[in-house]
């Protein structure tokens, strides 16, 4: 039985998506990455949001960044301010423990697209993935 | 055959523990990552959960039990076992994890001492759950394995 998936976040549309999971909880890596792979991606996992921003610097683009807040040495909010600063375009959706309205808030204003309440869940991946590929319809149009 | 009747023994099991209300839909998600590729799958998120859950329980006791009481910090480990709680789908738990920071938020260091025996119960109580999953997981794996093998 698969949970919460229909055909437009299908494998072969999500072939192409490169994302980034951002967290300092080694089972939530463990347990994003593999929610993620469920979904045809292969995403790169690093365990604080310098690490994140260090990938930024090296040239180094993601379409998607999932983004923890509560981190060592660089939080969620801290990193995504940096990297909205330092021009990232890559689409960040924050998921994070701390899920009461103004922390929710604070992440959001540091630049995030969207934020959800962990746990993460096949729905918040469909939602995120038709998010993703409706601003890639909307380049192309765009650029025609 | 007999992995099959064991597959079915731990559906049953794990639908149990759906109606006590000790586990919620959040376990099938995770469940439900397993495949032929990583066959353990579920045995190494519950050892990982388990043994981070210990770590985590034993820096809140240390913490909550000092003479002067860093909440800024307890905070901090309680959202992380509130997310990995939450993450296998251990809502008691987790629910225990949300009601300490709300002491904690209060400053309140009676009422999180409280709070933090009852997380630890709702934890054991978890813990002997996933201890009896990942023990029939075990014996599903080594079936398979075993079935495999022969010509």
């Amino acid at each position: 039985m698969v949970l919460g998936i229909d055909a437009s976040s299908s494998s072969l549309s999500n072939k192409n998506l490169s994302v980034l999971v951002v967290d300092d909880d080694p089972l939530i890596r463990m347990l994003h990455d593999n929610y993620l792979k469920h979904f045809g991606l292969k995403p790169h996992v690093v365990e604080n949001g310098k690490e994140a921003v260090k990938l930024f610097q090296l040239g180094i683009y993601f379409n998607l960044i999932l983004m923890d807040n509560e981190m060592p040495i660089m939080n969620g909010v801290e990193a995504t301010k940096v990297l909205r600063d330092m021009g990232s375009t890559s689409m960040i959706v924050g998921v994070t423990s701390r899920g009461s309205p103004s922390e929710m808030q604070t992440f959001m204003e540091a630049g995030l697209d969207f934020c959800f309440e962990k746990p993460l869940t096949f729905d918040m991946i469909d939602f995120i993935l038709k998010e993703l590929n409706m601003n890639d319809d909307d380049d192309d149009d765009t650029n025609n | 055959m007999v992995g099959t009747s064991l597959s079915q023994q731990l559906e049953n099991y794990i639908q149990t523990m759906h109606d006590q209300g000790i586990l919620d839909y959040h376990f099938d998600h995770v469940k439900a990552l397993q495949n032929e590729e990583n066959p353990r799958f579920l045995m190494e998120v519950i050892s990982m959960f388990a043994h981070d859950a210990e770590a985590g329980i034993a820096h809140l006791t240390t913490l909550l039990n000092s003479a002067v009481v860093d909440f800024a910090k307890v905070i901090s480990f309680v959202h992380q076992l509130k997310g990995s709680s939450s993450s296998i789908g251990g809502v008691r738990m987790a629910l225990a994890c949300r009601q300490i920071r709300h002491a904690c938020d209060n400053m309140d260091k009676e009422r999180c001492l409280q709070l933090l025996e009852r997380m630890k119960q709702e934890y054991n109580s978890l813990k002997e759950c996933l201890n009896i999953i990942f023990e029939m997981e075990r014996s599903i794996v080594v079936a398979n394995e075993t079935r495999h093998r022969q010509p």
